[in-house]
């Protein structure tokens, strides 16, 4: 016999933590890879700056949800601290990324109003340093995407999220969030610009093909996450019944409307379908550029907090 | 060595509740802080079958101080421990209130303390049993239903009582409980 009992112990600001760790560690990795092309500065500088904000967020939420938020140093600095526990391998992951990434980051924002700090951070900006300081948030990114789903996965308490898909799940999402990132805060940048000539039409390139690459991630996204729900459709009863939850529960209007249609549906079917097709990069598609990006963020947020939401605990009963 | 154990056995348990007023009485002063009624133990009534053939089973809550724990294996900052005799305990200035326990536990055993804000469990009455007493909800029981001793000395009742096939419910996940239940006689 068995009872099952909804988990109810992480909510909402842990799904913001999930989200915003995989969003932040991918659009990061995102502009390293463009970084190493030689691609337009400003499109690495943004994406650098939106994936360390993302992050540094992310964490504020994680260290929020603590019921002892005043003592969440000990995270890392306890006396008896265990190194098979994933959030202590998640915080060094977290902490690893934030310092490589913000030092491989600061030759390339230190303009404009932070010029002043130029002489500091040139000592470091020479190609090759750059290069391994880039490489080693990229790794740590990675890892902070994936260990988002290896948070909850390890869980084997709850069924449904005790499984290699879901920080497959995850990492995906990341990618695709990530992406979409570029979308939302380069496309109103473009739009205030004007012209997409010289270096307005540079991004504008690049973020079109950004948006493309999503459209595809997107659709492996699909296949995943029908893949994912369909196994655990048959059990165990924790597993099944956080099925029903999603589909025709109680969390199925988020589910369905936020996660598949607006999370993945529409924005592929208009990545696919109508911005895929060759003409010149238009104005008209930035606004479509951005409204997607959202649509996609909406998404990622919603899938996180389902899959939260939906853990059910199979408790044995007598 | 001393393995600490417990058998509940539901062939004499008549659902009375003692056990689960004697813990909120004895842990409330212990933790010096409110346990819930039905916070640390707890004992509900679960009804079977279909008439006629009705049945009824008082199900027993309890941590079962796993000697393989998943909420001290996930716990990052080594709050929760085993101690020796294979009691595990929270150690609260360790604590940063992350609930992973909460989330890892098979046995739903933890619960937020409000007071005090950290996931508070069972802790087979350290306090007392260190010092060679029972804990409160065995020393409450009036049929004698919880048994609690050494796993590891074959003259003890729990050890007995297991090997006369007491069962460790839910001991497929592979944590190895130490808290076994005693089946209740079926009337047909």
């Amino acid at each position: 016999m068995y009872e099952l009992i909804r988990q109810t112990f992480w909510g909402p600001l842990i799904a913001i933590y999930l989200f915003l760790g995989g969003l932040g560690s991918m659009a990061f990795v995102a502009s390293y890879l463009i970084w190493r092309r030689k691609g337009s500065g400003k499109v690495v500088a943004a994406g650098s700056l939106v994936g360390i904000v993302s992050v540094i967020v992310g964490i504020l939420a994680l260290i929020l949800d603590l019921e002892h938020p005043e003592k969440f140093y000990l995270v890392l600095t306890s006396p008896k601290l265990n190194f098979d526990s994933w959030i202590v391998i998640g915080s060094l992951l977290l902490t690893l990324f934030t310092v490589f990434a913000v030092l491989f980051s600061a030759p390339l924002l230190t303009e404009g109003p932070l010029g002043f700090l130029k002489p500091l951070t040139s000592k470091w900006s020479g190609e090759g340093v750059m290069n391994l300081l880039g490489g080693l948030a990229a790794i740590a990114g990675v890892g902070v995407a994936i260990y988002t789903g290896i948070l909850i996965g390890i869980v084997e308490a709850v069924p449904f999220w005790h499984t290699p898909a879901l920080p497959l799940l995850f990492l995906v999402s990341a990618a695709s969030t990530g992406l979409a990132a570029y979308d939302v805060v380069l496309a109103p940048w473009l739009l205030s610009r004007g012209k997409l000539t010289g270096e307005g039409g540079e991004v504008a390139e690049a973020l079109h093909r950004m948006t493309l690459l999503d459209g595809y991630v997107i659709l492996f996204e699909i296949v995943v996450l029908f893949t994912y729900l369909l196994v655990e459709s048959y059990g165990p009863a924790g597993s099944s019944a956080a099925v029903s939850l999603l589909l025709s529960g109680e969390l199925a209007p988020v589910f369905i409307l936020g996660v598949v249609v607006v999370g993945l549906l529409i924005p592929a079917a208009i990545i696919l379908g109508y911005l895929s097709r060759p003409h010149e990069v238009e104005r008209s598609k930035l606004y479509t550029a951005l409204l997607l990006g959202l649509m996609v963020l909406i998404g990622g947020l919603a899938l996180r907090y389902c899959v939260l939401s939906a853990g059910y605990l199979q408790v044995p009963a007598i | 060595m001393t393995r600490f154990g417990m058998v509940i056995d539901l062939r004499t348990c008549i659902g009375c509740n003692a056990c689960v007023v004697a813990c909120t009485d004895e842990n409330t002063q212990s933790l010096g802080a409110a346990v819930p009624l039905g916070a640390r133990t707890d004992v509900r009534v679960v009804e079977r079958g279909e008439f006629p053939s009705t049945s009824v089973v008082f199900d027993h809550r309890i941590c079962r101080h796993c000697d393989d724990p998943p909420c001290v294996r996930v716990c990052p900052t080594g709050a929760s421990y085993r101690t020796q005799e294979g009691v595990v305990l929270l150690d609260r200035c360790l604590c940063i209130g992350c609930k992973y326990c909460m989330t890892a536990c098979p046995f739903a055993a933890r619960y937020l303390n409000e007071e005090l804000s950290v996931p508070d469990k069972c802790t087979f009455c350290y306090h007392r049993t260190s010092q060679g007493l029972e804990p409160a909800c065995v020393s409450a029981c009036p049929t004698r239903a919880r048994v609690f001793g050494d796993l590891d000395d074959p003259e003890s009742d729990v050890s007995k009582l297991v090997a006369s096939g007491a069962l460790a419910v839910g001991a497929w996940h592979g944590t190895e409980p130490k808290v076994f239940y005693v089946p209740p006689v079926r009337e047909r």
